[in-house]
């Protein structure tokens, strides 16, 4: 009994003494769903977009974007200012995008970001993306893609990439791990505006946690991904039957089987060389002849394709070396496999200069529903 | 009552109907009949509202009437009868609804069962309805329960003992058990606090039950309280002990895990998987009663971060107009809630409709259009409400959904963090607990129950004959 009364006595003082200090309602929550930064005259420009919902009765609604922005030199030196304009506590805990100006996406985002890891509160499933062109804030000015809220509409957009296979699947969460982790380096969609429309334009390839200016072209993004071994469910390229790029001259097929092979050789002067093998088994989409497809031609297309897919995936590695991006993650294997011979080497220095092979085989094991 | 305790009676008739009547405080429905046998005055005494007149007329008058036999005790020898010396025996012989036969020059009293058969016909309990299996239920007599079970378990192995409670009650508490499978000790223990109940005035089975519990302070129900013949000879045959308490329609079965109170003798009566299946289902209606709200609450107040973004704006868009706290509404709609279930309970079945009607449509959505409690908190406290009613007894039914308050104001004021501890304190509680001395929540072999047959067919036996 006296254990009972005291549990009583601790039930009634314990709320009028706490108050409830933590409690964070519903009701009460400014939730932001998208969250960019630029740089602009040394200085970090924040904006945030807000989302409220306006109830229109027996489960009818309308939304609009409360758009924010504030300037400083850290993150939250903008936030605490940001917070200011808002009716209650503001949480990122349902944030949904993260954009980056180009300029921003240059500096060491490792650095920058420190805050969003930092503090338990931002979502870490939130999409991850740079805008090239514009400056990042412009484009939540667009408010709606589709019947989307702007945020929302983003985030599909580059969830329905991945899928594509046209960037490889990330988040904040996978960025972090990407910064933890030396020898490989990783790619973040770029993202463009044209007239009212957003879309993913190409991969921007980052180096030493900040991007490096340069891209892989949106039709070659399929490609790099299967160099990388991190495809989405659906992979399709397209090449062009004789070297003429003209009208309707394009044979299309989607990868249905991927084995990729890479090998790491020791060579004695300190380089080492790179054996990438990329067997594919393809299902033919489309064929621009109208003739049935024989034993033969099916032969001769393997070869064109074959060809082209070697001659761009060297045109990929030659780019991602230039850009100083490992994104095959050779350094990684290097690490994982010789230790003694990852702490000789100077990564940064010797990525661009090493020699990386890549032989892309293709076999056509389906030509789709008809002949 | 005092005055007469060691009195005898006498040789002497009108003295002792004179001692009789006073000793019954001259009661107004305290009938005498005179009657002549053998040249003897015969006085029949007997309390005119108890007694069956008919079964008077037939089995004690007719008898005398015919003369077949000199003495009084072979003329009744078709009728059960005791014989009685002491005024106070007689004295509650007749309050318990005996015919008092006495002779003229004879100071022994013979005592006649007459009582009036008025009494409810064997019915299906209304409070434990199945679907598969028996439709009968207790009634409110003792002797009518006990041959209920004895019907089902044929065995001199079945055992009833007598215990009477109550200087003023004078009730008859009849402790049922099988022999074989008994534990000794248990039983003694329960007899023994039976036998406490004694100079007790029993009415109701609480006061028995109260008896019966190891901890009468905890919210936990230690005895099983049924209205079902097949659950009461069922846990006969597991070794526990069934108590009636007459004029109560109901038997007390103790020892007994948590788990009976989960089980509804319908799933015994089905395949396996179906057994399993509500049992699981009944599981984890218990879980979502007690935890549910609390867990709305708290994710509400303090954890919406664990919510998905499209949850959360669903949540956030129903309770945007909602001027309450969320353990207000939840106090509220649970009070509303007990209100109405109160209000059915206790009006007629007819006029319960309405109170149906008005309680779902006319509160249920005006509540939510007028913005005081929000969608999503209804359907919380629907669920649980809805979702306690599945435990088949009714007090466990009542027990978990109060059991959820304490954990709302826990959630309210600490969060999930609350939550963890009121679960905890139920948690230790529930290990601590005892039924008659057996763990609470012991439940040997709970995969095997839901199997019927026990005993496992061998190789080589039970085989058809194309084998």
């Amino acid at each position: 009994m006296i254990y009972l009364k005291r549990l009583l006595l601790l039930l009634i003082v314990f709320p009028l003494l706490s108050g409830c200090w933590d409690q964070n309602l519903i009701v009460d929550q400014e939730v932001m769903n998208g969250i960019s930064f630029d740089l602009k005259d040394d200085k970090v420009k924040s904006t945030i977009v807000v989302l409220n919902i306006i109830p229109k009765g027996s489960g009818v609604f309308d939304f609009n974007n409360q758009i924010t922005s504030a300037t400083g030199h850290s993150l939250e030196e903008t936030t605490e200012e940001l917070r200011m304009y808002y009716t209650g506590p503001l949480t990122a805990s349902k944030s949904r995008i993260v954009l980056f100006g180009e300029d921003f996406a240059k500096k060491d985002l490792e650095s920058y970001l420190d805050l969003i890891y930092r503090v338990p509160d931002p979502y870490l499933g939130s999409k991850v993306a740079i805008v090239e062109g514009v400056e990042a804030s412009k484009l939540f000015s667009l408010e709606e893609i589709g019947t989307d809220p702007i945020a929302f509409g983003l985030y599909e957009i580059i969830d329905a990439a991945e899928k594509n296979s046209t960037i490889p699947k990330g988040t904040l969460n996978t960025l972090f791990t990407f910064f933890n982790e030396k020898g490989k380096d990783f790619i973040l969609p770029i993202l463009k505006q044209k007239g009212e429309n957003i879309m993913v334009s190409g991969a921007g390839l980052i180096s030493e946690n900040a991007y490096s200016g340069e891209s892989i072209p949106l039709n070659d993004c399929p490609l790099l991904l299967l160099l990388m071994d991190d495809y989405g469910h659906l992979v399709n390229l397209n090449s062009y039957i004789d070297k003429k790029k003209k009208l309707n001259n394009q044979v299309s097929y989607k990868i249905t089987k991927v084995k990729r092979k890479m090998k790491v050789n020791e060579t004695p002067h300190k380089k080492p060389e790179v054996d990438l093998k990329l067997n594919l088994e393809v299902s033919l989409t489309q064929y621009p002849g109208t003739e049935k497809l024989t034993t033969k031609r099916i032969k001769e297309l393997e070869k064109v394709i074959t060809k082209d897919l070697n001659k761009r995936s060297k045109k990929i590695i030659t780019a991602t070396q230039k850009a100083n991006s490992d994104v095959l993650g050779i350094g990684r294997t290097i690490k994982e496999t010789d230790p003694s011979a990852w702490q000789s080497y100077d990564w940064r220095t010797t990525y661009p200069h090493i020699e990386i092979k890549t032989a892309v085989d293709v076999k056509i094991v389906n030509t789709g529903t008809i002949k | 009552m005092v005055r007469t305790k060691s009195e005898f009676l006498t040789t002497d008739l009108n003295q002792n109907i004179l001692k009789i009547t006073t000793g019954m405080n001259n009661t107004a429905d305290l009938k005498q009949r005179r009657i002549t046998f053998s040249n003897k005055s015969v006085i029949l005494l007997y309390l005119d509202t108890l007694i069956d007149k008919e079964s008077i007329e037939i089995h004690i008058i007719s008898p005398l009437n015919k003369q077949i036999s000199d003495s009084v005790e072979e003329s009744l020898s078709t009728t059960q009868f005791t014989m009685l010396t002491t005024l106070k025996d007689i004295s509650i012989a007749l309050a318990k609804g005996n015919t008092i036969l006495l002779e003229e020059n004879n100071d022994k009293a013979y005592s006649i069962m007459a009582l009036s058969r008025e009494k409810r016909a064997i019915n299906e309990s209304l409070n434990e309805k199945v679907t598969l299996g028996a439709h009968d239920g207790f009634v409110e007599n003792a002797s009518s329960n006990i041959s209920l079970l004895r019907k089902r378990l044929g065995t001199p192995e079945f055992t009833v003992e007598y215990l009477h409670a109550g200087s003023l009650t004078n009730v008859e508490i009849a402790v049922c058990f099988l022999d074989s499978t008994v534990d000794k000790d248990t039983l003694h223990m329960i007899k023994d606090r039976l036998e406490r109940l004694t100079d007790q005035e029993v009415i109701l089975s609480r006061q028995v039950q109260e008896a019966l519990e190891d901890r009468p302070f905890s919210p936990f129900p230690q005895t099983l309280r049924t209205e079902r013949p097949d659950r009461a000879a069922g846990h006969l045959l597991n070794g526990s002990v069934v108590v009636f308490l007459d004029h109560e329609p109901s038997a007390l079965i103790t020892p007994v895990s948590f788990q009976s109170f989960l089980r509804s003798p319908e799933d015994l009566n089905s395949r396996w998987f179906v057994n399993l299946f509500y049992y699981s289902l009944r599981m984890l209606a218990f879980i979502l009663s007690v935890t549910l709200p609390a867990f709305y609450i708290a994710v509400n107040a303090y954890h919406a971060a664990i919510l998905p973004v499209s949850t959360f704006y669903t949540l956030k868009l129903s309770v945007l107009n909602v001027p309450f706290h969320p353990l207000m509404e939840a106090a509220m709609m649970q009070v509303v809630l007990e209100l109405l279930k109160e209000a059915s309970v206790r009006l007629p079945s007819a006029v319960a409709q309405t109170i149906g009607t008005v309680g779902a449509i006319v509160i249920g959505s005006a509540i939510v259009q007028t913005n005081f409690i929000s969608n999503t908190m209804v359907v919380v406290i629907a669920i649980t409400a809805v979702s306690s009613f599945v435990i088949p007894i009714g007090e466990m039914s009542t027990t978990i959904r109060l059991m959820s308050f304490p954990l709302i104001f826990l959630a309210a004021t600490f969060g999930f963090i609350g939550i963890a501890v009121g679960l905890m304190i139920y948690q230790t509680h529930l290990v601590k607990l005892t039924s008659s001395g057996r763990a609470y929540l012991d439940s040997p072999k709970i995969l095997r129950s839901f199997k019927n047959n026990s005993t496992h067919k061998k190789k080589g036996l039970g085989k058809n004959a194309h084998e």
